[in-house]
């Protein structure tokens, strides 16, 4: 059977529709959209932080590193974390900064519980603490910002 | 119309500029990230010779060290991960826009 030209360009044209149609409909997802709250979230939380930690470095005195004069600071910063945690649990292909997130309230649980426990802190350490925080945050605004298109804006 | 075979490297160098770029981002990174550390294990290492901090202190430190690690990689993994979906993309839209014009130049 031979086929005639016109016929063997329509289905040509025909295979070209099919091919471009199937293209269009599936762009490869493997992570989340960039979210502004998100990093929004992020930095306003950091910024706490920094304010704790300059508190903490402030208190040269013993007396002045009772947990109750931070108690109000940690609790307003562990609710923005928390905040943050279900913000990034309900995204989708979200993996890695939930991950971040999580190791983020991890650390910083454990920082406020010994300053709770220990009703203070070891000056040594307020440095090296502030440090760890930030490369933490540091790890999760990458995390956000590689999500982001050319045309998003951060 | 266009030769596929310039359609299909076209589709490859715009994937793998993707990927180049996004490549030497997590590079950058992953510097910052091992100096930071050296920098941090050193700091911890002298707090405990100088009797700063004690031994179970010091595990704690570790433990966290090991965390702040741990996020730093899924960091350089989310980078990863967005340059493997834009190259992908970027590929299949190469394809996709030939496949267009070629519709338009036999209709």
């Amino acid at each position: 059977m031979t086929i005639r030209p016109s016929t063997r360009r329509l289905r040509f044209a025909a295979a070209l529709f099919a091919t471009a149609l199937a293209l269009g409909a599936c762009k490869v997802r493997l992570i989340d959209s960039y979210n502004r709250e998100s990093e929004e979230g992020l930095l306003r939380t950091y910024g706490k932080i920094e304010s704790l930690f300059d508190a903490m470095t402030d208190a040269t005195e013993p007396g002045a590193r009772v947990y109750s004069r931070f108690a109000d600071r940690y609790a307003e910063i562990h609710e923005l974390i928390r905040v943050q945690v279900l913000r990034e649990d309900m995204r989708p292909l979200n993996a890695e900064s939930r991950g971040i997130v999580a190791q983020i309230d991890t650390v910083f649980t454990r920082y406020r519980a010994d300053h709770r426990k220990d009703n203070g802190f070891n000056p040594a350490l307020t440095d090296r603490h502030r440090d760890v925080m930030r490369r933490l945050f540091t790890a999760a605004v990458k995390a956000e910002r590689a999500k982001a298109d050319s045309d998003d804006r951060y | 119309m266009a030769d596929w075979k310039d359609v299909w490297n076209d589709a490859v160098k715009a994937a793998t500029g993707k990927l180049k770029s996004a490549g030497g981002d997590a590079h950058e990174y992953m510097k910052d990230i091992v100096a930071a550390h050296k920098k941090s294990l050193a700091s911890l290492l002298a707090a405990f010779t100088d009797g700063k901090i004690d031994q179970a202190t010091m595990e704690a430190e570790l433990e966290d060290e090991q965390r702040v690690l741990k996020a730093e990689l899924l960091a350089v993994q989310a980078i990863g991960k967005k340059a493997a979906q834009d190259a992908a993309n970027a590929f299949f839209d190469v394809i996709e826009t030939a496949a267009l014009k070629g519709i338009g130049g036999l209709l």
